[in-house]
């Protein structure tokens, strides 16, 4: 263990920029290694695995809504909270939508905008159980979670929403292609994730969120208002819910009430795989994108294997594993953590 | 509470009174039935009470039909047969919601000298596990869908329409509910009975009937298996997911067979623009006229019916959708 520590020590001694760089960002660097060793596995065992139409129509696509998902609570995991809402959410959302669309002739940018309006208006809900009632984030996204799978029941009438060919061109939110042979999803995904980066990075909402993570107390001492910038942040959390949900039913053709739950802990998964601390107070977006597709790769990876079901949720199961335990364990070699 | 037993108990006595009275004229009188259903909204349960209608106007027979707003008031279920034993109807055909907790009410019912026989799902009568055959306590049979035998059904047709050949995807929507586990089992062991050319790739799940999950599965399938020649799905929503697929995918339409369950608009939708071969549905209408018939001939004729009844069900695609005995039982 200390010649490690040592080697490691050494490295730094020699270093230049470009070293600094790659220390600074290592956690980032070999989850992109795992991605790409992962990615050549699948491809060796079956080459049509790195087909374009796989990767695109497969494993891009796969990653839409699980990857919009995680973005927004990347936001809300580096403040050091949670956000079991997410998932159910997504299905109340997409129904909302699917209702108003079909009734009000609504078209997609309308429906965008409302799927996005209700998201945004359930991650608010999220951020005033949290500041205003005191509610631990585990509690009150819990709990949202609940009332979203029963309300998005109980406004579909147990009937799933049919997106019918009177509302032009809803299909080709995900599945157009402005840009020749990349799905509108994907598309979305990418500039989804560049606006969060930007936010996250360069505004003070961004700065604010990291200041929540790291130190709360000290942060709330220095006179930030932190619960209105909580109530900001789960609310940004949910446009980006707003918008998976939209995505959703573009894919599907139809607003399914009994869709989502689960689809919370593959985006909590993603974002932790992609270096982001449960603890609060670090993550970064494009790690988040790096681990959502590891999430999709894989599990498309060994759905082309064939390999039988029950064995592919033990594999996911072990990377996810791995993964963080990995990351930890670089971490506490780098002096990051104890 | 008090005061329905005090009804279960005055009506008991009044059955001991009259019973013999009421069975010289049964076989004019109009009989009057009560159904006590697992639910009354749904378009599966409007589905069963019209069934039961039909089948008693033709029978001389008069039906009550009611249920709870959904599926877990099981009290409220409860009272309702309470009250129906309490009206004496000459017969009860009951959906067994709390499938152990109606077992003392059912005996009741015996006691007030009303026959029972239940429909969609049985009591557990006997105490133990809730099972098909454990009625003889408290009713005299169950009404239900054979899954097994339909999942049977989607392998002859897809044996059909794949000309006997070719590998098959069976997508799964529960590895532990029962429905799902026969509607696979059906489908598989009959394809592997009797269809030796044909190949089964492994069983893929998508858990609960996730649409998203299954597209996701079927888009996978679809790269890794070029010569792919069909897919089965366990339910409407995995029926959906595979049909959006092939929609991703830019199938021809009807290269890759889909032989899908149940109904629900987009998948109707599916059938009827080819995208997908066809679909089985139970028969909610047989249901319904199946409780019916036992009961009437029971009280009647004193025909003792069948433990079980298979109460059947159908494989529809564009050509009979809108024909009057599959459109009846198909909902949106």
């Amino acid at each position: 263990m200390s010649k490690e520590v040592k080697a490691v020590e050494g490295e730094e001694v020699g270093g230049n920029r470009l070293r600094a760089f790659a220390k600074r960002e290592i956690g980032r660097v070999l989850a992109l290694g795992s991605l790409v060793v992962i990615f050549i596995f699948f491809t060796i065992m079956r080459p049509v695995f790195a087909s374009w139409e796989n990767v695109s129509g497969g494993i891009l696509m796969s990653t839409t809504v699980t990857g919009l998902l995680a973005i927004g609570t990347t936001f809300v995991i580096i403040t050091g909270g949670i956000d079991l809402s997410i998932g159910t959410a997504t299905a109340l959302v997409a129904i909302i939508v699917g209702k108003t669309v079909m009734a009000l002739n609504l078209g997609v940018a309308g429906g965008m905008l409302v799927g996005v309006i209700v998201g945004g208006l359930i991650g608010v809900v999220n951020g005033l159980l949290i500041t205003i009632l005191k509610l631990p984030p585990f509690i009150a996204t819990l709990a949202t979670m609940k009332a979203a799978q029963g309300l998005a029941l109980i406004v579909s009438d147990l009937k799933p929403v049919l997106f019918t060919t009177d509302v032009k061109g809803w299909d080709s939110i995900a599945q157009g292609n402005l840009i020749p042979k990349i799905p509108n999803g994907v598309l979305i995904l990418f500039v989804g994730a560049v606006i969060a980066a930007i936010i996250l990075n360069k505004t003070v909402l961004g700065r604010y969120t990291f200041a929540i993570g790291s130190n709360e107390a000290a942060t709330k001492l220095s006179g930030v208002k932190v619960n209105n910038w909580l109530v900001a942040i789960y609310g940004l959390g949910g446009l980006y819910v707003g918008m998976a949900a939209v995505v959703l039913t573009s894919r599907l053709g139809s607003a399914r009430p009994d869709l989502g739950l689960g689809y919370e802990l593959e985006a909590i998964a993603a974002v932790i795989i992609g270096g982001t601390s449960l603890l609060g107070g670090k993550g970064t977006i494009s790690g988040t994108i790096i681990g959502a597709l590891i999430m999709s790769v894989l599990i498309n990876g060994l759905r082309i294997l064939e390999l039988q079901q029950e064995w592919q949720y033990v594999v996911v199961g072990a990377v996810i594993v791995l993964a963080v335990w990995g990351d930890n364990v670089r971490r506490r070699r780098a002096g990051e953590i104890s | 509470m008090k005061k329905v037993l005090t009804i279960v108990a005055v009506a008991s006595a009044m059955a001991l009174v009259v019973g013999t009275g009421s069975a010289v004229n049964a076989a004019d009188k109009t009989l009057k039935l009560e159904l006590v259903s697992k639910g009354e909204t749904h378009q599966f349960w409007q589905a069963v009470k019209k069934g039961a209608e039909e089948q008693a106007a033709k029978m001389n027979a008069t039906i009550h039909f009611q249920g709870p707003a959904n599926e877990t008031m099981i009290d409220k279920q409860l009272e309702m047969l309470d009250a129906a034993i309490a009206l004496k109807p000459d017969a009860i055909g009951y959906a067994a919601l709390g499938t152990t907790e109606s077992v003392s009410h059912l005996k009741a019912a015996k006691t007030a000298g009303i026959p029972v026989y239940m429909f969609d799902t049985a009591a557990s009568c006997t105490g133990g596990v809730p099972s098909l055959g454990a009625s003889s306590d408290c009713a005299l049979g169950v009404a239900y869908t054979n899954s097994t035998a339909a999942g049977s059904l989607a392998a002859d047709k897809m044996a059909a329409l794949i000309g006997g050949k070719g590998k098959v995807l069976v997508v799964g929507h529960s590895q532990t509910n029962q429905t799902g586990i026969d509607r696979r089992d059906g489908f598989v062991n009959r394809i592997k009975a009797k269809y030796k050319s044909i190949t089964l790739l492994p069983v893929q799940y998508s858990e609960g009937g996730d649409a998203l999950k299954a597209q996701e599965i079927v888009s996978a399938a679809l790269v890794a298996n070029k010569d792919l020649k069909g897919i089965y799905g366990t339910n409407e929503g995995v029926s959906i997911g595979a049909g959006q697929a092939f929609k991703a995918a830019k199938l021809t339409k009807g290269k890759v067979k889909l032989i899908g369950f149940d109904s629900g608009k987009q998948q109707m939708a599916n059938i009827k623009s080819g995208l997908q071969s066809g679909a089985i549905t139970q028969s909610p209408m047989g249901i319904g006229a199946k409780t019916v018939e036992a009961l009437v001939n029971y009280v009647r004729n004193k025909t003792v019916p069948k433990n079980l009844i298979d109460t059947g069900f159908y494989y529809y695609d564009k050509k009979n959708i809108a024909e009057p005995k599959i459109a009846g039982n198909l909902y949106e």
